[in-house]
């Protein structure tokens, strides 16, 4: 199977800050990852290489393609929504129904309206009359009926109430993916789309600080539920990460066999946000 | 449809208020004027009259008298005088453009939506060229329309005073006039004024294209200050330096070669009308006038410092990175 983002010493300097720092990854065709990292981490950085919004060094490939050069050919396959794009204020639905049916040769008119049947949008309504989360509901309706190999979503339930946001992530599982897809998702909202990641990616500080599949982080990564008294033991395990919990203390283990963990207390699997926050422990310090 | 044609649309559909409206308003409001002198007129003769009449001759006398040559020059005068209405037009979609040049690679940057016009297939030469003939020839071609409404409109109400004097407006009026021959000159000036405005569409593009912000301040300070200085430096030192040339062939041709007709060689047609009447200005308006300006190295120059500018309009529009 061929990787349908491979990035070779990927890096990107905006004069003396580092946004990328010879980053190196490779993202396999019917997955759908998580790039999670705190702001500024270089996310968006990265996805805007990806999507040839921005020059960098280093070697970079989209279906084959190199973004900076090809974009025009890499665009008739992927698509994307940006954490800050906004439909211009003047555009009506049908109107954008209708310019990116006239563009998009894999755009599926039918999907489109049938997404936003679901909607209170109305074909005459203006972007500028559309509450935000009417405006994402018809970026988003617009965005799913394209027929996209590689679909990157940058925040894309930025500002959108819980309601929205857990009727966005169902239907791009059910209505959107298949194997021949690729989503590439950045939020801060972890918990919702933990589980519709096959894989999970941290940056920090421009660099790759985490990129395993989810089936090989429930693997790697255990939580264990100490007692006071077997506290240093714990600790001499050198644990990623411990917090305190009604007077026990929660551990967080990168490899550790899980037998061994299991004498120590009750173990089970952190939640992405958990071993998010071990992870990025002192990013701000 | 293909994807230019769909771009195209787009401009229509955001601009809809400057290029269709804008032009439409300002022949209503030249035939609301044109209207309210005619009334005022009629009214004024209707106290001092009991019947229209001119040293006590009735117009549709003097209407039905005329010989044809005279009616030729009725019709010229009338032609002419439908050319120069037209102007107001003109100058509304040089001011439409002007902005919607400003405006056409930076709104979409300062409100972030070019990250969806850039999330579909569209190259950026596809984008910028769609906006280059939206202004020359599209935006154009409404302003036509509207003037061709207001020809026929001022036609009507002229034709109304002609009936009140008690003439055949078909003889005075719609024999002699050809509004349709004014409208084919006016379209005939199209690509010369689009040749003429490439230096301005050019930078008004590429400021629009570059800024971070206030693109208005940029293109208009930074060609106006800099030809301030070398006025003043060539006013104070004994260098001497080409000032007027430089606010001449720069500042106007960057700012102001959007107005149609700028062109035009206003000496040669004065000339060639002095012997005659100004009814010969339309048929001095032939296509040798028209033409004339092509073999200029001033209109290439021009046209060769637009493309180039709108090159780098469109290489910034693929590269600026500021979202």
């Amino acid at each position: 199977m061929s990787a349908v983002v491979q990035a070779r010493n990927l890096s990107k300097r905006y004069g003396a800050s580092t946004a990328l720092d010879d980053v190196n990854f490779s993202i396999e065709s019917g997955r759908i990852v998580g790039l999670i990292g705190p702001n500024g981490a270089g996310k968006t950085t990265a996805l805007k290489a990806i999507l040839g919004l921005t020059d960098f060094q280093g070697e970079l490939s989209v279906l084959g393609l190199d973004p900076r050069r090809q974009r025009h050919e890499l665009m008739q396959q992927v698509c994307f929504i940006a954490d800050v794009a906004v439909l211009p204020r003047w555009l009506r639905v049908s109107e954008a129904i209708d310019f990116v049916a006239g563009v998009h040769p894999r755009f599926s008119r039918e999907k489109c309206e049938a997404f936003l049947a679901r909607t209170k949008l109305k074909p005459r309504m203006r972007v500028r009359e559309m509450s935000k989360g009417m405006i994402v509901q018809l970026h988003l309706a617009l965005v799913m009926a394209i027929d996209a190999r590689l679909l990157v979503l940058d925040e894309p339930t930025l500002g959108l109430d819980i309601l929205y946001r857990k009727e966005f992530y169902q239907s791009l599982l059910n209505d959107y993916f298949d194997e021949q897809k690729t989503i590439i998702i950045t939020t801060h909202q972890v918990e919702e789309i933990e589980h519709i990641l096959t894989d999970l990616m941290f940056i920090r500080d421009g660099k790759i600080v985490l990129d395993a599949s989810m089936d090989a982080v429930a693997d790697r990564f255990t939580e264990v539920m100490v007692n006071p008294d077997k506290a240093a033991a714990a600790r001499a395990l050198q644990p990623l990460g411990e917090r305190q919990i009604f007077g026990k203390s929660i551990f967080l283990f990168d490899g550790t066999e899980k037998p061994r963990l299991a004498e120590l207390g009750e173990t089970r699997q952190p939640s992405i946000a958990d071993l998010f926050v071990a992870t990025m422990k002192g990013t701000y310090a | 449809m293909n994807t230019f044609t769909w771009l195209l649309k787009r401009e229509y559909w955001e601009h809809r208020g400057g290029f269709q409206w804008a032009p439409l308003i300002a022949a209503g409001v030249i035939l609301a004027v044109f209207t309210i002198g005619a009334l005022t007129g009629v009214n004024a003769a209707q106290s001092n009259l009991h019947d229209a009449v001119i040293n006590n001759v009735k117009l549709g006398d003097i209407a039905a008298a005329m010989t044809p040559e005279q009616r030729a020059q009725v019709g010229g005068a009338l032609d002419v005088a439908l050319f120069f209405s037209a102007a107001p037009i003109a100058i509304t979609l040089a001011i439409v453009t002007f902005f919607y040049l400003l405006g056409s690679l930076y709104d979409d940057r300062r409100d972030r939506s070019m990250l969806f016009w850039k999330s579909l297939p569209i190259s950026d030469l596809q984008t910028v060229l769609s906006k280059v003939v939206t202004a020359t020839v599209v935006a154009p071609l409404f302003a036509l329309a509207a003037s061709l409404v207001m020809m026929l409109g001022l036609l009507l109400v002229l034709s109304l005073v002609v009936m009140f004097y008690g003439a055949n407006p078909v003889t005075v009026i719609w024999g002699p006039a050809s509004p349709l021959k004014v409208l084919g000159k006016l379209t005939l000036l199209l690509p010369l004024n689009a040749l003429w405005a490439l230096p301005s569409i050019g930078w008004l593009m590429l400021c629009s294209a570059w800024a971070r912000s206030k693109p208005f301040l940029w293109a208009t300070l930074l060609p106006v200050s800099v030809a301030t200085c070398i006025s003043i430096f060539d006013a104070v030192t004994k260098l001497r330096l080409p000032d007027s040339w430089f606010w001449q062939h720069i500042v106007f041709r960057a700012l102001f070669s959007i107005f149609p007709g700028g062109w035009l060689d206003f000496e040669g047609l004065e000339r060639r009308m002095d012997d005659k009447g100004p009814e010969v200005l339309l048929n001095a308006l032939d296509l040798q006038t028209l033409f004339a300006p092509l073999g200029s190295v001033n209109l290439w120059l021009g046209v060769a410092a637009g493309i180039g500018m709108i090159s780098a309009a469109i290489w910034l529009r693929r590269w600026r990175d500021d979202n």
